[in-house]
């Protein structure tokens, strides 16, 4: 008997030295994945920075082919062709159904799109696109661009690096005339409930004033914002479509 | 007893601690330092990348003059505040010798008012952190003459082929790490000018030693902050990471960590090559669109400058007649002669008597208007009016010989012509007179039809570098592709003796225009688009039709 019990003692550790174990392991895990989780984090930012810079540059690639930037893609639940897809929606003019939406990823060949062709982020959420209507939506019509022409163009896209009861001024703006806008709710997705910031970039549907400026969290005075917004510059745009014999 | 064994568990914890080497593998490189370092030095490329793309963009699209570049944020009076730093003349900060004008942060917003145009911004989209911009040094070539308080166009640099060669100024430098001279024709430096090193403090409107690094290799000094002359260099340096504190052919301590790209002033001249261009192509094609055919060229077998003013007959090459593509003229104020296509309308103010307008015909109809009655004509027609067997009549033909017929009163009448969008009025003299975009012909004058360029063709004598040819009967032939209308040559600027090449302007022969046997023998076969430009070759071929 006392030979068996002797057996039995042998097999495994005591409730308290395994208890001591865990603790040690808890503190080493937390140790080295919390550091590890905002290294994510940050690349996970990193990979989004590209996938807006892609985005980008499948916009300018896309002005180049087809002398026009494509519309926003639509959400409106209807399931009908071109709604609720990934694709530009305009319509037989080149005038966009709507002018803030959701990036047109299938229209414009991009890789991280979900089920429906909808650009994702590195945090699955959908990139969201607008696009400026100046110059009676020249730069949505097929020949809108080339007709006007650049002396005449005036995009009115304004990224501002706050919102401000003076609004959108000089002073603070980091661009006012943007032909769009891309961007991206971040890793927390906030879609209307974030600080005023991130209110002002889903001002839906004909919003022209967007936010941009780094992470602030709920604390700091216009609230948590961590949206990541790039745009359009006109020149960069305008040069590409130089390049291509698109607009004069 | 093999079964003793497996009930242990050996296998299960085996596999256990395989997937958990696997997951703590996958978890360690999805957060690898060196992966997010690589990011980020990419990311710091990627931000100097799009500030080139950037500055050169806005050039191309500076409405105000072609090709110049916006002034630093100098810390003038504010600190960096992103905007772009003038010098109006006749302040403290005026002078004209000095070159701190000419570095500081690349700009986010417009110039500051009053001294020079476009109050636009880059439009940049990696400038959310004010505290952290790029640098930037420009040439002081391609930037408003700040030795001048005025901001009109006279104080701008005329900014065409010629300066690659012959620039106010000589270019700015970029040197290697070893001071060996990289490029000698540098518009422009933008710098990212690291962490602060040594004893740098960023302070708000800290001076540009305080963000930029220099060192010494060979006792001789290199910096990047030190821009006082025109040719100013910049060197491309290592990062103090990679240099051996030991290294005895540097000074020690080694403390640099900018990181530079450069515009050339070749770069900024091919892009702007390519605005002109396409401003050319489409004034050309709206001719055509209007006149079913292209303008005749302007004398190139010239020599002396001249307007550029298309040549009569069948002149099918030369230069772009952006001064003169069509003459019209007036015998009197009843009768005049210039073609529609030229022209959008034609309309004649009778000052007394009245059309009849259920006798309008073809393209003409009559208006009762408080001035008079009117008669406005866009192709053949007439208006008139009949008492009796007498009928009294304006008419046009196809051509665009409009006269007035049987008039009972001649005083007071006039013929106004209207222009399409494209076209513009060069001189209307005698009894022609311009008012506004319209010619306005009481008398017998004459009138010079233009087309209407962007003025800053003119304004840096673009007109002089570029070359056109068409062919009525789709004969031009460009690389491959035959059966075209019309081509555009960018000429570039001279090719020079030292490349056994030495072409002179303005002269009346075209190998001094342009650059390969293939364009220079007279045929209607031209290079392809895609030939490379090289040293004996700059000539820059757009096909404008079809």
């Amino acid at each position: 008997m006392k030979l068996i019990k002797n057996h039995i003692k042998q097999l495994g550790f005591s409730l308290v030295e395994m208890a001591i174990v865990l603790v040690i392991l808890g503190f080493l895990l937390a140790a080295v994945l919390l550091p590890m989780q905002a290294q994510r984090h940050i690349a996970a930012q990193l990979t989004t920075e590209a996938i807006l810079e892609d985005a980008k540059r499948a916009l300018i690639g896309f002005a180049q082919t087809h002398g026009h930037l494509p519309c926003p893609a639509t959400n409106n639940g209807t399931t009908i062709f071109p709604d609720d897809s990934g694709t530009a929606h305009a319509n037989a003019s080149g005038i966009c159904v709507a002018q803030a939406g959701f990036l047109p990823a299938k229209t414009l060949g991009l890789q991280a799109v979900d089920e429906q062709g909808y650009g994702l982020d590195a945090w699955h959420n959908r990139i969201r696109y607008s696009i400026t209507k100046a110059n009676n939506d020249a730069f949505s019509k097929p020949t809108g661009l080339y007709e006007v022409g650049i002396a005449a163009l005036t995009p009115d896209l304004k990224v501002c690096a706050t919102v401000s009861a003076a609004g959108c001024t000089d002073r603070i703006y980091l661009i006012d005339n943007a032909a769009a806008v891309v961007f991206s709710l971040g890793a927390t997705a906030n879609q209307g409930s974030g600080g005023a910031d991130e209110n002002q970039n889903l001002t839906a549907p004909s919003n022209t004033t967007f936010i941009s400026h780094p992470i602030t969290t709920s604390a700091s005075a216009n609230g948590e914002f961590d949206h990541m917004v790039t745009w359009l510059s006109p020149y960069v745009l305008y040069n590409a479509m130089i390049e291509a014999g698109q607009i004069h | 007893m093999s079964n003793t064994k497996a009930e242990k568990g050996a296998a299960i914890i085996m596999l256990l601690f395989i997937l958990g080497l696997g997951l703590t593998s996958y978890l360690l490189k999805s957060a690898d330092p060196t992966i997010l370092k690589r990011d980020r030095a990419q990311k710091t490329m990627q931000s100097l990348g799009d500030a080139k793309q950037a500055l050169i963009a806005w050039a191309v699209n500076n409405s105000v003059n072609l090709g110049q570049l916006p002034f630093p944020d100098r810390a003038r009076g504010g600190g960096y505040d992103g905007f772009s730093d003038c010098n109006p003349s006749g302040t403290a900060f005026y002078d004209p010798a000095s070159y701190r004008f000419l570095i500081g942060k690349l700009p986010v917003y417009g110039q500051t008012s009053p001294c020079v145009g476009q109050q636009v911004g880059l439009g940049l989209d990696n400038n959310n952190d004010l505290d952290n911009r790029l640098w930037y040094a420009v040439s002081r070539n391609v930037v408003h003459q700040y030795e001048y308080l005025s901001a009109d166009s006279r104080s701008n640099p005329i900014i065409n082929p010629s300066i690659i060669h012959h620039p106010n100024y000589p270019w700015l430098k970029v040197l290697d790490r070893n001071g060996q001279l990289v490029s000698d024709r540098v518009a422009a430096v933008i710098i990212v000018p690291g962490n602060n090193l040594g004893s740098q403090s960023r302070a708000d409107g800290a001076t540009p030693d305080q963000f930029l690094d220099g060192f010494t290799k060979h006792g001789v000094q290199y910096a990047n902050s030190d821009y006082d002359s025109a040719d100013e260099d910049f060197v491309m340096g290592d990062s103090f990471e990679s240099i051996d504190p030991h290294d005895v052919s540097f000074s020690q301590p080694y403390l640099f960590n900018d990181q530079l790209v450069y515009i050339t002033i070749d770069e900024l001249i091919q892009a702007i090559n390519k605005r002109v261009l396409a401003e050319s192509k489409w004034l050309l094609r709206a001719y055509e669109r209007n006149n079913s055919a292209f303008p005749n060229a302007a004398d190139l077998h010239r020599s002396t400058l001249q307007s550029n003013r298309y040549v009569a007959g069948a002149n099918q090459s030369g230069f772009v007649p952006f001064d003169v593509t069509d003459d019209c003229d007036c015998e009197s104020s009843e009768r005049c002669n210039c073609r529609f296509g030229v022209i959008d309308s034609v309309t004649m103010f009778r000052y007394s008597g009245t059309w009849k307008s259920a006798e309008d015909m073809g393209a003409c109809s009559s208006t009762l208007k408080a001035s008079g009655q009117e008669c406005l004509c866009t192709g053949a027609g007439s208006c008139s009016r009949t008492f009796s067997t007498q009928s009294t009549r304006f008419s046009c033909d196809a051509s665009g010989l409009c006269a007035a017929h049987n008039l009972v009163e001649n005083i007071n009448n006039k013929i106004i012509y209207t222009l399409p969008k494209y076209a513009d009025i060069h001189q209307a003299s005698n009894g022609c007179q311009i008012l506004k975009d319209t010619v306005q012909c009481n008398a017998a004058g004459d009138f010079q039809i233009s087309l209407r360029e962007a003025t800053w063709i003119k304004q840096n004598n673009w007109q002089q570098y570029i070359y056109y040819a068409w062919s009525p009967t789709r004969q031009l032939q460009v690389g491959r592709q035959q059966h075209l209308s019309a081509l555009l040559i960018a000429m570039g600027d001279p090719l020079t003796s030292e490349l056994a090449v030495n072409q002179a302007r303005p002269s009346s022969l075209i190998t001094d225009y342009l650059d390969s046997s293939e364009n220079t023998d007279g045929d209607a076969i031209y290079e392809s688009v895609l030939k490379k430009a090289s040293i004996n070759y700059n000539d820059i071929i757009l096909i404008v039709s079809p």
